[in-house]
């Protein structure tokens, strides 16, 4: 392979709503010398190749089928209008998002839209379709709103060092798709008028102001999905931390079967799924301990079953664990509303915040002391079916004190 | 501004739908016709062409009647031929209005 057939690659420094850039653009490489190649563009890269400087045009034509998730993906032109065009002095190179990119080498040929007022109309069908991505965005964060999105809790759940990249690589690219449906439609909506107004299709552009950082912002979404990516990595990879109870080092911070039963045997329980076992995991936002417990037992002669599933966050402040613990609460809320979800009168207790509740039968206690957080779902069982939660109450209790 | 883009007629939609109304046409030989007919003053570029085919098709002012390989064919409808009526009287009104005088069928 020669120098000249070996294939130059570039990244497109315009936006893939920018016409008239991209139109600019491809027409100065040409006249360094350098073609498009026919089929020769990903993610913004277009592929060319080298040849003899020419003055050429450039043209890029709006794709008139609607662009559905089941669509054809293949979407050329017709034949008949490739056929016609290549007999008006046009070459059809390929299809870039949502245009197809047709090329000129004979300067009298006749344009390939004539009339202004049907090319704003094929850019009015194109807006349209763009802005419904972006109800449909809307449509997305609205749900999110309803479901009950709760942000510090999910940073928590993918117990990912990179947590705050899970919630702010979601929040970026919900962002992304909003801001840049906008900006879209403004551009075409801009560019509309120019063409209404007789100008747009022959005005050379300056694409190189602000080109390196087009340039950037289009790796943006990628590097948002990688930070996700990352983050739930890392969360696997926690997941593999798990270790029975007796490896953690005494004292927790927190109560568990032990503390409400001091002087009692505890059976440990048949493993079931992760019982009888716990995860203790630092992030750059907090210390954390996941601990699953389940005993039989005897208590004031008195047999006894009790489980105990907690999470315990140490956070770096005041304010995160606050939002920590009303996540915890919106999530169970939310997905236990109505009848299956009852929140009791909580008990006078020196704790910053407590919460309790019966979520789908099964009670949570819900505690806040300054920046930590303990999420704890008790259930100890007595005789004839009694149930004794407040047992693991007093014994944060006396933990606290 | 007129509310739909279809209320009135570019040049360009005038003169398919009068290629049409003529006869059964696929683009290309629109377009031929239109040059001819106009003697060259509008040649008709293939997006703009096509762009109103495909709207003239939405709004049903034409229907495809036959695809012969690559070439579709269409031919107008009654509505298409309404409007292409209308949009001719519209242009005879505003000759005679600039020519000062009344309108005589």
């Amino acid at each position: 392979m020669t120098e000249k057939d070996r294939p130059i690659y570039r990244l497109c420094p315009c936006f893939a709503l920018d016409v008239e850039g991209i139109q600019t653009w491809l027409e100065d490489l040409a006249r360094e010398g350098l073609f498009l190649d026919a089929d020769g563009g990903f993610f913004g890269f277009f592929r060319f190749h080298k040849g003899p400087e020419k003055a050429l045009r450039y043209r890029m034509i709006p794709l008139k089928q609607p662009q559905g998730f089941f669509a054809d993906m293949s979407q050329e032109p017709e034949e008949e209008e490739r056929a016609y065009s290549a007999h008006c002095g046009w070459e059809y190179l390929l299809r870039y998002g949502s245009f197809y990119i047709y090329r000129a080498e004979d300067p009298q040929a006749v344009p390939l839209h004539t009339d202004p007022t049907i090319h704003a109309m094929s850019m009015a069908a194109l807006k349209k379709r763009k802005n419904s991505r972006l109800l449909s965005a809307g449509l997305y964060l609205l749900i999110l709103s309803i479901l009950g999105y709760t942000p510090f809790l999910s940073v928590f759940r993918s117990g990912a060092l990179f947590g705050l990249f899970y919630l702010l690589s979601i929040a970026g690219v919900l962002g992304w798709l909003v801001l840049s449906a906008v900006l879209d439609s403004i551009r075409l909506s801009r560019y509309q008028k120019r063409l209404l107004a007789g100008e747009g299709i022959e005005t050379p552009r300056n694409w190189r102001k602000g080109a390196a950082l087009r340039r950037c912002l289009r790796f943006a979404p990628l590097l948002l999905c990688l930070a996700y990516v990352i983050s739930l990595g890392v969360a696997l990879n926690r997941s593999a931390q798990t270790r029975s109870l007796d490896q953690f080092p005494q004292p927790l911070p927190f109560a568990t079967l032990s503390d409400v039963f001091p002087d009692t045997a505890l059976e440990r329980s048949g493993t079931m799924g992760d019982y009888n076992t716990g995860l203790n995991y630092a992030t750059a936002l907090s210390e954390n301990y996941e601990w699953n417990e389940a005993a039989d037992l005897t208590f004031q002669g008195q047999p006894y079953y009790a489980i105990l599933r907690l999470q315990h966050h140490e956070t770096f402040s005041d304010w995160w664990a606050k939002g920590l613990l009303r996540d915890y609460y919106t999530y169970e809320a939310r997905r236990y509303h109505g009848k299956r979800f009852e929140t009791l009168e909580a008990p006078q207790t020196p704790f910053d915040d407590i919460r309790i509740f019966r979520s789908y039968g099964i009670l949570h206690i819900l505690i806040r002391q300054g920046s930590s957080v303990t999420h704890a779902v008790v259930s100890i069982s007595g005789p004839e079916q009694s149930q004794h939660w407040q047992l693991w109450l007093e014994a944060m209790l006396r933990r606290v004190s | 501004m007129p509310k739909h883009s279809m209320d009135i007629l570019t040049e360009s939609m005038f003169y398919v739908l009068m290629a049409l109304c003529s006869a059964p046409m696929c683009g290309i030989d629109i377009a031929a016709f239109i040059e001819a007919r106009t003697q060259g003053r509008l040649r008709m570029g293939p997006a703009t062409l096509y762009t109103i085919l495909g709207k003239f098709e939405t709004e049903k002012y034409i229907h495809q009647v036959a695809l012969d390989g690559r070439k579709r064919t269409y031919q107008v409808t009654d509505r298409g031929r309404l409007a292409y009526s209308q949009e001719l009287a519209r242009l005879k009104q505003c000759l005679l209005d600039a020519q000062g005088g009344d309108c005589h069928d």
